[in-house]
């Protein structure tokens, strides 16, 4: 509690109707004239527009107001607009407390205004409650390395990279296979203009190879990354080509005289190629790489080599690790198709004749496999009747619910190139829909009819292989005439969905961002930040973050770049001082925080107390909740702070309350995207925003039992995805003993819940809540109310005894 | 025709998710042999509220229940699955199902089986060396049915 | 291996050689099969389609038979194994619904406790006795004999509850074909319904349905259809005799329930299987691989 009169300030937002259409704001401001310490209470319609941050910036000066509230959005929403408009106000941001009466208020209960509108008032007083005990504090800044980590080299992350090394910035750009180009490289041609792909993507290819700014790492991956915006310590492992790719010059020699071929993943294993190789004629670096479980060791290359004058090959190569530091990291890690096999009535992998969409590319291209002449497998004779099927495991509960986006493109691009070199062939297009929504999409969808290739609607349910023939017939609804329809072709193109590449968890894990129900890269804010992760400094470009066609792809990469140079034009970067800090005189010198904290931010020497080193920490509160003599504090996040929004938030009825602590990341945002979908679901939660769920000391749960609450929420991000690393499994070891502990105090252990949740999971939240509530109003208020009773004495014990 | 409304949502929550793509016409063995009788088409009338319509036509009586439907349906909606709850719904509506339907269930209410032993049959058991059938235990069943208002619906069967 | 035997009402009322193949072959493999006192249809699932609840019960009130007797149920029909599994299946699942139906059986004596499980025979002989120690038992291989193995749609499907094998590309009835030393054929439409449940609402459907289904049967050049259900053997053995095809002929496509084609392969003779009660004759299959005798 500071010593100097409180004067707070309360305004609560409109938001126009979103927010007052439900909760009456003005009953809402009136309400918030009595809490202590509010001298100034108003509503109006857009807080965050101009006059209403004027509004708040004349009232700052008029009443000398030195605490601010917002009752508005939710505060990943807008809480930097409003720090920035308080500090111009002539108050220290910090001294500023959000709200949240939008997502988690008007948008998911709109069904019962006066409930909503005591909500608010209860999620205001929360708010004034903490603002009564928030201290000014000073934003670090912290040095801004003015160097970009690129991962993934598709057209993406080449764009991304070029970009910032033109604006002249260092570049990793890290690829993970020998070559960049990715799935780009390997096409004919591209939609709808019909482009040569590898000939528009050859140049910047070689752009990045010969840009000075530009550091290619092939045959690597990043396999740890520390630190934060402006500082990360990344850690690269390159495998070993046994070639030296300095003394090779990619000239070949080696891999004609090389007696071993298997299948090249580059021609979709159509077409072979050797032991030692490059993946296609234009990789990026042009040097070669021997893949030793193909490799026989005979040393023909080493020879054919030195014959060159060269000596490149070196079978003793080790692996490589290097360290690097970087500013930002833009993750372009692009997308995979879905395994044909798994839709099993396809018959993909049983019948010979039916093959994917990047089979028909590789062989359609006149430097394929089969130079350009479309075959069947089964019998190599070019088919005279081909169909192609689209969304093969997509917008299928039973594979991916999701529209993969560009497949539709691609499948209409396929059918038009074989209908263009082989006019005689008789083509068809099994479709459901036909998504043809970019410049020149529909105009190609047109140009594809007036070829004579032939759109069915309609989705296949099973298509068998006839063993004498190959011939393939497709069974389904043909939906225009609604008749079942056999339609007997020599070849079935599959035009299956892209999926997340693979890695993509392991990567996610690495960075600490999340990915989304698809399993993609799951962005800030799905419209206003689409290529952010909501970890600051991270960024997405291109099929990563979800199935893109080119285009787009390109847009997103170079709006990527133009994210971290944002960052990186500056010199030191603010970080929110949301940190750790050790008292040393509470500091019983146990160790405990150090074998907590996952960034290696706190140490302690030998007889001395704890300290924290203030840029290490990353602000998950961890070490102060497992600090057994309660000697750490969290900036902005303080006991104080906290237990005071438990006080205000079970102030009214707290035996039909649901007192829950959600971590900014996961459940916090995922509790938000309930209220974003328009989820409606009963009005009893009272939230608490706590930057991890690790925050989360048993005296909270303690305190919120003795001031009568109904149920207790802790929530936070799944295992394995929390933005901290260790944060959820120290939060679970520690709350878990309380179900049975509460227990012997006298208190259904249902009335706790432990809730794993993240952010693109809206649904869930809803549902949950809704089985909160349904447990509570089984319970009845009464038993609820004895229960706690009854418990009082035994907590009261525990919170003397600090946990 | 009243129809309460918990019915029809408890089929409208899956049903509502179709979007029509066929794939319940394209195995279904009925709609191969027979023009008038469309699966997809059948969602479609509920979806467009032609409950009546549904519920008095021949249409659901004639699914063959063999659930490739069901099982191949991408929006999951469970057509074999509805056209049960369709059947039922109909048949608490005072709709008289098929005579197939109601032969059957009056020799099940009679014999507790599907069919009566004929004596070529019998002779047939004796000459495998097979057993004599065991009777079923008809009081039981018929027991169970009163317990489930059954019983009511098999009166006006039996007239 | 011990199992209460359900029988239904199809086999042991129409189809009786069925009944007596299938417990030939399991008695040569020690597997003993007891009689369920008082059991009743499985019911049927046009009972489904007009009350779900008195067909649960009355469905419900089989199992505790089995569960009285301490046994798991082994059916020989695909329809009775569909609704004894569903309804096992959802009762152990469902306490509510339990309950309800339990409220019902009590009025009898009876309670559902949902101890026994539910097999088909076609997962206790590939499952159970084991497809090596069938193969072992062949003595006689059904060299040359080409089949359309015919699953049926409640073996398979809703897999979500009967969890036998792949609803799509199963491979179970295959295989035990193919150990028999027959060639088990692809044909399209494989997985199709035989039209059997339709066929008593509407005849004609029924037979073309299954007119449709032998129409590729004999395109894809087998000799004899396997069936594994006494509903799929009256659609194809019997209602076949009233199929026709375009040019007026009948298709004359032989019918065996897989038992009895397991037991030829172990050398039992064909006289001894009572194939002359099938209505299609089986004669031209055993003439193509010599065991007409």
């Amino acid at each position: 509690m500071n010593s100097e009169e409180l004067r707070i300030g309360v305004y609560v937002c409109h938001c126009g109707l979103n927010i007052a259409a439900v909760v009456d704001c003005a009953e809402v401001a009136e309400a918030s004239k009595s809490l202590p310490g509010v001298v100034v209470s108003k509503d109006y319609r857009y807080m965050c527009s101009d006059p209403g941050q004027e509004m708040i910036k004349k009232d700052i000066a008029e009443h000398d107001l030195n605490r601010v509230v917002v009752a508005a959005c939710s505060p990943r929403m807008h809480e930097p607009t409003f720090r920035k408009c308080v500090e111009a106000g002539g108050i220290n941001p910090f001294l500023f407390e959000m709200a949240n009466i939008r997502e988690f208020d008007s948008w998911c209960h709109h069904g019962v205004p006066e409930e909503a509108t005591e909500k608010a008032k209860d999620l205001v007083a929360m708010a004034v409650a903490k603002a009564r005990y928030l201290s000014p504090l000073e934003t670090l800044e912290v040095p801004v390395t003015p160097a970009s980590l690129v991962i993934g080299g598709g057209v993406a992350g080449i764009h991304t990279a070029l970009d910032l090394a033109d604006m002249g910035y260092k570049v990793y750009l890290v690829e993970r296979s020998s070559s960049i180009g990715g799935k780009m490289a390997a096409l004919d041609k591209t939609f709808p203009t019909l482009d040569c792909s590898i000939c528009i993507l050859g140049p910047k290819m070689v752009e990045v190879a010969q840009h000075p700014n530009i550091e290619l790492m092939t045959y690597s991956e990043v396999t740890k990354v520390e630190g934060y915006i402006g500082n990360f310590h990344v850690t690269v492992h390159t495998r070993p080509r046994y070639v030296d790719e300095e003394q090779c010059n990619g000239c070949g020699e080696c891999a004609s005289v090389c007696p071993i071929e298997v299948p090249n993943r580059y021609e979709e294993a159509l077409g072979p190629r050797k032991a030692i190789y490059v993946e296609f004629p234009q990789a990026i670096p042009l040097r070669y790489t021997i893949d030793r479980d193909a490799c026989i060791e005979c040393f023909k290359c080493v020879d054919a080599c030195q014959e060159q004058g060269r000596d490149a090959i070196n079978f003793n190569m080790e692996p490589e690790e290097v360290e690097i530091d970087v500013g930002t990291i833009t993750v372009a890690t692009g997308f995979d198709l879905y395994d044909p096999r798994k839709v099993k009535q396809y018959g993909y992998g049983i019948y010979p004749n039916v093959v994917t969409a990047m089979e028909i590319e590789r062989m359609v291209n006149a430097a394929g496999p089969t130079f350009g002449h479309v075959v069947r497998p089964s019998d190599r004779r070019q088919p005279e009747t081909v169909a192609f099927v689209t969304c093969v495991g997509s917008r299928d509960e039973k594979a991916q619910i999701y529209c993969s986006g560009f497949c539709c493109m691609y499948t209409l691009k396929n059918a038009v190139l074989l209908k263009d070199h082989f006019p005689e062939m008789d083509i068809y297009i099994v479709f459901l829909d036909m998504r043809t929504n970019f410049k020149g999409y529909e105009e190609f969808y047109r140009r594809a009819r007036g070829m004579g290739i032939k759109f069915i609607r309609g989705h296949p349910d099973e298509i068998f292989g006839d063993p004498e023939t190959g011939n393939l017939i497709l069974s389904l609804e043909d939906l225009s005439s609604g008749r079942p329809i056999d339609l007997e072709v020599e070849l079935v193109v599959l035009s299956q969905a892209a999926v997340p590449s693979e890695g993509t968890k392991e990567l996610s894990q690495i960075l600490t961002v999340s990915t989304d129900t698809s399993g993609f890269f799951l962005e800030s804010h799905p419209k206003l930040k689409p290529m952010d992760a909501a970890t600051d400094g991270i960024y997405f470009a291109g099929s990563a973050q979800g199935p893109k066609d080119i285009p787009y792809s390109v847009a997103q990469a170079s709006a990527a770049a133009s994210r971290s140079a944002r960052v990186m034009s500056h010199d030191e970067w603010e970080i929110d001082p949301i940190i750790a800090y050790v008292d040393p005189e509470k500091c019983v010198k146990c160790g405990v925080c150090t074998t907590k904290c996952p960034y290696g931010a706190i140490t302690i020497e030998e007889g001395e107390p704890a300290v924290v080193t203030p840029a290490k920490c990353h602000g998950c509160g961890t070490c102060v909740a497992d600090c057994p003599s309660h000697a750490i504090t969290q900036q902005h996040f303080t006991d104080a702070q906290i237990m005071a929004q438990i006080d205000a938030g079970l102030r009214e009825s707290p035996e039909s309350k649901i007192l829950g602590f959600l971590c900014n990341w996961c459940s916090y945002a995922g509790a938000d995207l309930a209220g974003i979908s328009r989820h409606q679901f009963p009005t009893n939660l009272r939230p608490i925003r706590v930057m991890c769920s690790g925050r989360v000391k048993r005296e909270f749960v303690y305190e919120a039992f003795l001031k009568g609450a109904g149920m207790v929420m802790v929530s936070g991000c799944h295992f394995a995805d929390c933005h901290y690393i260790t944060g959820n499994y120290n939060a679970e070891k520690r709350i878990k003993p309380l179900f049975n502990i509460l227990e012997r105090a006298g208190i259904n252990p249902k009335r706790l819940r432990l809730e794993w949740f993240s952010a693109a999971e809206g649904e869930y939240y809803a549902r949950i809540t809704r089985e909160m509530v349904a447990l509570i109003e089984e319970l009845g208020e009464d038993q609820i109310r004895a229960e706690n009773e009854k418990a009082k004495p035994f907590l009261e014990k525990l919170m003397r005894r600090g946990g | 025709m009243e129809i309460p409304q918990g019915a029809k949502d408890e089929i409208m929550e899956r049903a509502r998710y179709c979007f029509g793509c066929g794939v319940c016409m394209g195995g279904c063995p009925v709609a191969r042999v027979n023009e008038g009788f469309n699966p997809r088409l059948l969602v479609r009338e509920l979806i467009l509220e032609n409950w009546e319509e549904v519920l008095t036509g021949d249409a659901i009586w004639l699914c063959s229940q063999c659930h490739l439907c069901t099982e191949n349906c991408p929006q999951g909606v469970g057509l074999s699955e509805l056209i049960v709850k369709l059947r039922n719904l109909a048949t608490s509506l005072g709709i008289t199902p098929p005579k197939s339907y109601t032969d059957k269930i009056k020799l099940m209410a009679r014999t507790g089986r599907l069919a009566l032993l004929t004596a070529p049959t019998a002779r047939a058991r004796r000459s495998l060396g097979l057993t004599e059938m065991e009777e079923a235990e008809v009081k039981e069943i018929r027991k169970l049915a009163k317990g489930t208002g059954f019983e009511t619906f098999l009166a006006d069967l039996e007239g | 291996m011990d199992y209460a035997l359900f029988l239904g009402c199809m086999i042991p009322l129409r189809l009786p050689y069925m009944e007596a193949s299938a417990r030939e072959l399991l008695g040569r493999f020690d597997v003993e099969l007891v009689e369920m006192p008082g059991a009743s249809c499985c019911p049927e699932p046009s009972l489904r389609s007009i009350d779900e609840r008195t067909w649960m019960v009355l469905a419900a009130r089989n199992l505790t038979i089995a569960e009285e007797m301490g046994l798991d149920i082994l059916t020989l029909c695909n329809g009775c194994f569909e609704t004894l599994k569903t309804v096992n299946v959802g009762l152990k699942k469902d306490d509510e619904l339990k309950e309800e139906v339990n409220e019902r059986l009590r009025e009898v004596g009876r309670e559902y406790v949902g101890s026994v499980e539910v097999k088909h025979i076609v997962e206790v002989l590939a499952n159970e006795i084991g497809l090596e120690g069938l193969a072992e038992s062949v003595e006689e291989p059904l060299e040359g004999l080409r089949v359309a193995a015919h699953y049926g749609c409640h073996l398979l499907r809703p897999m979500s509850i009967l969890e036998v094998d792949d609803p799509v590309r199963p491979v179970l009835l295959d295989q035990l074909i193919e150990l028999t030393g027959a060639t088990s054929v692809p044909y399209y439409k494989k997985n199709l319904c035989c039209g059997a449940e339709v066929s008593a609402t509407d005849s004609e459907i029924g037979k073309d349905i299954v007119g449709y289904k032998l129409g590729w049967i004999e395109k894809a050049g087998a000799d004899c259809v396997a069936v594994v259900c006494p509903f799929c053997m009256l659609q194809y053995d019997v209602t076949q005799r009233l199929v026709r095809k375009e040019t007026g002929e009948r298709f004359d496509i032989p019918v065996l329930y897989y038992p009895e084609m397991i037991l030829l392969a172990m050398g039992v003779k064909p006289s001894d299987l009572a194939l002359d009660h099938h209505r299609t004759p089986v004669k031209p299959a055993l003439e193509k691989i010599g065991r007409s005798g």
